[in-house]
């Protein structure tokens, strides 16, 4: 019985993986929305909604280059490795699922494009963001103590 | 920030796409329940994406004509014009043509206004092509009174996107996007030179989301009315947005003293005093995005310190939840207009057919031109309608009277602004098709003499010295006494009408710019 090995280890020779520049984006936008939406109903001023708005929608676009970079290194050898395993990969597309459909929400005029289903979906969108964020980090290090590849 | 820009356009055009595919079916709705004094209403629907359907410009081709029924005729008075929006006729006939263009400068607030821009920027259109430059005003003059213009000369030039216009005492005024200008100019002139003052500035950028600025001219020759619409669709801009906008402003000629006449009127347009009444009627635009049959546009009268509800409420107390914090004692005192015109119609042009040369069937009522929906899937407006009127009230259902604007899902032209010419018949500015209609009777009776649009009352003598308008008994003693100055153009009275009104006098305002916003 013999074992091979690839030459791939997890030292050495691994790409550095080009989604980790945006993927955090949306964590920290979607994040951030969920605080101005608090700020929002607890004020009334708009300035809040509006910024929420903005996070969310820059959360998407920084969140869709993730995805295109993340889909990069799945086809780079040097960097399939280190990707964040199939659930994480789905709960990040969930994330941003919900942050489209918050995004609409939030377009509509005044007071009820936040509160309540604006706040709801942004509540929604963090939770899904520390999902992916676990079970990236489960399945890294499970990679660095080669418990799967 | 190229990138960022960018993808909002990809983003409007696939939420542009969405929403038209994924039409909701409103095309069960009977838009004629929301026609007259009791509108149906139904609730409030929030949609993830707002109901879109913009007609695309085309133009006019040569030798299309809007429609009108039997017993009319329509013909292109002006062609070649740069987005006519108000027609205006002076006491001997000529015909004046405000051109003007939304102005530049709206800063974007949220993702959405680029969605908004793109949408908007499509339905202007204008059919492809270099565009004439707009902002100007334009003199027709039918010399020989046959319905064609004869002689053409543009007036005012380089205006800052003007809407309103009114004459009296060789002044015309001009309501530009931010103030109302007084220009000298005398009745048969064809070139302004003079520089204007301004009469009294009025709330303007660098929002101004609705930035034109109509104007009338009081019965009795004091006061101009300009109308001022919302900066927001429904005070998502915030209140301080909004202060002195969503208004009808009373502004004393002699002084420029302003002050606001009545509030709560999102997007109010086509200023006209009853000619038999005397009372101030206005069309207003309503909010958006309550769906597709919500909320109606509408006609009212207009009155002294009259709150009609916008933002916190609409159609009288129906409450609006998109405002935050809500206002009941505010909702309480809204007033419920007189005419509910159906949902997103856009309303714009309000004029009365009394003492024109219009048949019987519209003898005696108001023509309102619609400009076009575009946030419900079917169309609604686009078309010139009739609503009869009986002792200075609505009295009847709306009749189309100019139609075919549409073609398809494409629109040839828009109808703006509606008036009535120097002969009697009713001209209607396209400013999607570049175009001013005449609208005649088909046995081409004319009026003996020309009615300006600004007309004194029905019955009251044309004042021939300067103490036929002086302020009636109830004015303060400060009023500054008018003098020949402020007397009315005078024009002759239709005949048939005996009675004498006294003219309206309001007290002036005591300090300009005062805005009196009741409770806001």
């Amino acid at each position: 019985m013999t074992t091979t090995y690839t030459t791939t280890t997890t030292t050495g020779r691994a790409g550095f993986p080009l989604r980790t520049f945006f993927v955090p984006f949306p964590f920290v936008c979607f994040t951030l929305a969920l605080v101005t939406d608090i700020a929002y109903w607890r004020t009334s001023f708009l300035m809040w909604s509006h910024f929420s708005s903005w996070l969310i929608f820059a959360g998407l676009v920084f969140g869709a280059i993730g995805l295109v970079a993340g889909l990069i290194d799945m086809l780079r050898r040097s960097t399939r490795i280190w990707g964040p395993g199939w659930a994480a990969a789905i709960a990040y597309i969930l994330m941003l699922a919900v942050a489209i459909l918050n995004s609409f929400v939030h377009a509509a005029d005044g007071w009820t494009a936040v509160v309540p289903n604006g706040l709801i979906l942004s509540a929604v969108t963090v939770v899904l963001a520390v999902v992916t964020v676990l079970l990236a980090a489960r399945r890294r290090s499970r990679v660095i103590w080669s418990i799967e590849r | 920030m190229i990138r960022p820009a960018r993808l909002s356009i990809l983003a409007g055009v696939s939420a542009l796409a969405l929403a038209l595919a994924g039409c909701s079916d409103d095309g069960n709705f009977d838009v004629t329940q929301q026609i007259g004094p009791d509108p149906v209403l139904p609730e409030p629907v929030t949609e993830l994406l707002p109901d879109l359907k913009v007609a695309e410009v085309v133009g006019w081709q040569e030798g299309e004509t809007p429609t009108v029924p039997e017993g009319l005729t329509i013909s292109a008075y002006a062609t070649d014009l740069a987005n006519p929006r108000t027609v205006h006729t002076l006491p001997n006939g000529d015909v004046l043509i405000v051109q003007g263009k939304a102005p530049a400068g709206k800063p974007t607030e949220r993702p959405k206004d680029f969605v908004r821009d793109f949408i908007m920027s499509m339905a202007r259109g204008g059919g492809g092509g270099a565009q004439k430059e707009s902002n100007l005003v334009t003199l027709l003059r039918d010399t020989n009174r046959d319905g064609e213009v004869d002689e053409r000369h543009d007036l005012l030039t380089k205006l800052n996107s003007p809407f309103g216009i009114a004459w009296a005492d060789d002044t015309l005024y001009v309501a530009a996007a931010d103030a109302i200008l007084a220009y000298p100019y005398r009745l048969g002139e064809t070139v302004i030179s003079a520089e204007p003052e301004v009469l009294a500035p009025l709330p303007g950028g660098p929002i101004n989301h609705h930035w034109t600025k109509d104007l009338a001219l009081s019965p009795d020759g004091r006061f101009l009315y300009a109308s001022v619409g919302s900066n927001s669709n429904a005070g998502e801009r915030g209140l301080e947005a909004e202060k002195g906008r969503a208004a009808i402003w009373q502004v004393d000629r002699e002084t420029g003293a302003a002050r606001v006449f009545a509030s709560g009127l999102r997007n109010p347009n086509g200023l006209t005093f009853h000619p038999e009444t005397g009372e101030l009627w206005a069309v207003i635009n309503e909010r958006d995005e309550l769906g597709p049959n919500l909320v109606p546009d509408y006609m009212t009268s207009v009155q002294e310190n009259g709150f009609y509800g916008w933002p916190w409420s609409y159609f009288g107390n129906h409450v609006d939840e998109r405002v935050h914090p809500p206002r009941p004692d505010l909702v309480e005192k809204a007033i419920k207009p007189d005419y509910a015109l159906s949902s997103h119609v856009a309303a714009l042009g309000l004029t009365f057919s009394n003492g024109s040369a219009m048949p019987e069937p519209y003898a005696n009522g108001a023509f309102i031109g619609e400009h076009g929906s575009w946030n419900r899937n079917a169309f609604n407006g686009y078309k010139v309608v009739y609503v009869p009127f009986q002792n200075g009230k609505p009295s009847g259902m709306a009749q189309d009277v100019v139609t075919g604007f549409l073609d398809g899902d494409n629109a040839r032209g828009r109808p703006v602004g509606v008036g009535i010419d120097g002969t009697g018949a009713l001209l209607v500015a396209d400013d999607s098709g570049n175009t001013v209609w005449r609208v005649a009777p088909a046995d081409g009776s004319t009026i003996p003499q020309p009615v300006a649009t600004d007309q004194p009352l029905q019955g009251t003598a044309p004042a021939g010295t300067g103490t036929a308008t002086t302020p009636s008994p109830t004015a303060p003693a400060t009023t500054p006494p008018a003098g020949p100055g402020t007397t009315p153009p005078a024009t002759p009275p239709a005949p048939g009408s005996g009675e004498t009104s006294p003219p309206q006098t309001e007290v002036p305002a005591t300090e300009p710019g005062a805005a009196v916003r009741p409770g806001g």
